[in-house]
């Protein structure tokens, strides 16, 4: 695949390509990172958006995935907040019928797991994800989140702890 | 502790089952082609803008009919259904939003925790924005801010301490607008979190009120005070109300007023109680049951006749169109008559030396549209009565989300996050602030309202609070004017009645007193009288008041 534009490449064959490739799991990757796991959609879409801007700046292809990944981070940290004030509009919105979306979004938020992760401080869920739910080593974890490898060892270690105990206290 | 492999199966078990909604490719692709436009729009956009703003500074006088003295006014958009508004902010909206008496003064980031928390102050009269100094402090998010008469403080935030490690920050710092200075303030004591915490300037401390840490987040109750002059933080005991978030919180002028809300385990549930903090001694007084329903997020906003709670989200998830004051020297509640105005979202409310202005949102999600809805209430006559709302967001590429009124002396400021939407989703980091200015103007002598802001009740007349100190007498000849409705920030009333006194004779000119420098004034329209409002200032300090010629 080229992913390089302005060559005469198909950009909606290359968005089409990146897409089926990892939007899917990017958006399942943003559901755990929010503290509104409805907001996946918009932090998903929204770094599509911005990695195909910037295609013909992107040098090495196989760094569009860290590139989507890192963009995905960045927005789910910028998201937290304005989801807590966006929810007061979103309550006054009577909604009778779901779409299997929203009962697939509605499922993932009564998760246990998703709970006990929205009580970890930022870093150490995002830390936690990414290793684990990304499957990502220290060095891809610690590029994606903007840190050193060591905080992302002390992150990842203290997260798991917290996050046994935040699981048993839902239990 | 869970395994990595525990963790690893859990979470796949969660969201395995996630699909992305139908439509998603193409959203994507529209949404990317629109913004490739609006790129190409803001590039050649420049050249226009340049040659715009060589028009847009040349300035025209206004009121020129003798006696009056030409006013320079600064060309801007133009006002609509009276509301003037408000240009973009420089930077995305932030957490910090504070009315020094001068300026509005706003965060230039609100969520990110990669960016420094710059600040940028708005200028009514101007109508400009301009760039703080840059903060001092590290980058974060959502850190708290207070007005104290002198300086904006900046105070917590979530971000990477000097050790590399994230989480809640406990520094701080302050600005003095005016001169621009920054200085670092002691941090909060260990293991205090201003996450979800609201802050009150007392006159003398930084009061913050912190209960839940955030939805589904852990957190108890805690009460810290900062005290500028010493540099020095104090605990104060909890109030043992419940542990919960969207409550009302508003400083009295004597004590912390604390009441309604959600628990942070379910934003459907409504808190019926509350309670009132003296932060003197350190004892909470559990408010009186009020006589409207269980409520979160309600307009609030400190009056003489107590505090005013208006609106809110009701027991059912609806939205509310009732309130009632809450008189924190009986400990009592007094319903408010039924107003003009309908069920909105997020509503806000401000004091504005007469009546308390009340605006809220209506919004249409789908449509991604956002209308006003605005009402004031008379304290003296208990009457409601309606003013032009603000002029709604009609299109569909902006999500508008109120988020501050304020009283300036002499206009309602409306402040309000603008969020571009592109193939429908919100693009929260390019957000800015924007909004509106609105002058009342007085039903019976059509000339503009007075600029008092009465004390709240109890208050003392600390010379860092806004407080409304009278008149100067006049007598109505041609040669000798008064001021009257005399309002002063940072200084006691005898300074600023001194200042007031001194425009006699000038006829709307500009003049010193003391180190007071006062601009000319601007004319207002008026019913058969002149008036020429002054804006006095010395530092932070500033003597607001009308002279009539």
């Amino acid at each position: 695949m080229t992913l390089v534009g302005g060559t005469g490449v198909d950009t909606d064959t290359e968005l089409a390509d990146l897409y089926h490739r990892h939007y899917r799991d990017l958006l399942r990757l943003a559901a755990l990172l929010l503290d509104d796991p409805s907001a996946c959609e918009d932090v998903a879409q929204e770094a599509f958006i911005r990695v195909l801007g910037r295609l013909d700046r992107i040098r090495e292809p196989e760094l569009t995935l860290a590139y989507l990944r890192q963009t995905v981070v960045n927005l789910s940290r910028s998201t937290l907040r304005r989801r807590l004030v966006a929810m007061r509009h979103d309550r006054s919105q009577p909604r009778e019928h779901q779409s299997p979306e929203e009962a697939g979004h509605a499922a993932v938020q009564r998760a246990a797991i998703v709970l006990a992760l929205q009580k970890l401080p930022r870093r150490q869920r995002e830390a936690v994800v990414l290793r684990f739910y990304g499957d990502l080593t220290e060095a891809q974890t610690a590029e994606a989140m903007g840190v050193s490898v060591g905080s992302v060892k002390s992150s990842t270690s203290r997260g798991l702890t917290a996050l046994g105990s935040h699981l048993e206290a839902l239990r | 502790m869970i395994t990595e492999n525990e963790a690893r199966h859990l979470m796949h078990e969660a969201v395995d089952g996630l699909d992305p909604t139908p439509g998603s490719l193409g959203a994507i692709r529209t949404s990317a082609r629109r913004r490739s436009r609006q790129r190409r729009w803001v590039i050649s956009g420049v050249a226009v803008a340049t040659a715009a703003a060589a028009v847009a500074a040349v300035v025209t006088f206004a009121g020129t009919t003798s006696p009056r003295r030409p006013s320079l006014r600064v060309l801007g958009p133009p006002a609509v259904n009276g509301w003037t508004p408000i240009v973009a902010s420089p930077g995305p909206a932030g957490s910090v939003k504070v009315w020094t008496g001068h300026e509005f003064v706003a965060a230039g980031t609100c969520c990110s925790t990669d960016v420094a928390h710059d600040l940028h102050a708005y200028n009514p009269d101007t109508r400009r924005w301009r760039d703080l100094p840059p903060t001092p402090l590290s980058a974060r998010g959502s850190p708290l801010g207070v007005w104290t008469g002198k300086v904006v403080i900046v105070a917590g935030g979530d971000g990477t301490d000097a050790s590399g490690v994230y989480g809640q920050l406990r520094d701080g710092a302050a600005v003095n607008p005016v001169t621009g200075q920054w200085h670092r303030i002691a941090p909060a004591p260990d293991g205090f979190s201003f996450q979800s915490a609201s802050a009150v300037w007392t006159g003398k401390e930084m009061l913050i009120w912190r209960s839940a840490e955030g939805l589904s987040a852990g957190g108890d109750e805690r009460v810290m005070a900062y005290n500028p002059g010493a540099d020095t933080w104090r605990e104060l005991p909890p109030s043992g109300l419940s542990v919960r978030l969207g409550a009302a919180v508003v400083w009295t002028g004597r004590g912390l007023f604390v009441w309604g809300g959600w628990t942070r385990e379910s934003q459907a549930s409504r808190l019926p109680d509350g309670a009132l903090l003296d932060p003197q001694t350190g004892t909470w007084t559990p408010v009186a049951p009020a006589p409207i329903a269980n409520r979160a997020t309600p307009a609030a906003a400190i009056t003489p006749g107590g505090v005013f709670v208006w609106g809110g989200d009701g027991p059912n998830g609806e939205q509310l169109a009732d309130g009632a004051t809450f008189d924190p020297a009986s400990n009592s509640w007094r319903t408010l008559p039924a107003g003009p105005m309908a069920p909105t979202n997020n509503p806000h409310a401000a004091w504005t030396g007469h009546e308390v202005f009340v605006a809220g949102q209506h919004v249409d999600v789908a449509a991604s549209v956002v209308s006003f809805s605005s009402a004031a209430f008379d304290l003296a006559t208990s009457t409601w009565h309606a003013v032009p709302a603000p002029p709604g967001e009609g299109d569909a590429q902006t999500v508008h989300m109120l988020e501050f009124v304020g009283w300036t002396g002499t206009d309602v400021l409306l402040v309000q996050t603008s969020t571009p939407v592109v193939g429908g989703v919100t693009n929260v980091s390019d957000d800015r602030l924007d909004g509106f200015t609105w002058t009342p103007v007085d039903s019976n002598t059509g000339r503009r309202s007075s600029t008092t802001e009465a004390k709240p009740p109890g208050a003392t007349n600390s010379d860092q609070a806004r407080q409304s100190c009278g008149a100067v007498p006049f007598t109505a000849t041609a040669s000798s004017q008064g001021a009257f409705n005399v309002t002063a920030t940072g200084t006691d009333c005898t300074t600023a009645l001194s200042v007031a006194g001194a425009s006699k004779g000038r006829n709307g000119g500009a003049y010193t007193f003391a180190d007071f420098s006062c601009p000319q004034g601007s004319p207002s329209s008026t019913t058969g009288m002149a008036f020429w409002s002054y804006r006095c200032t010395s530092g932070p300090a500033q003597v607001l008041f009308d002279e009539q010629g």
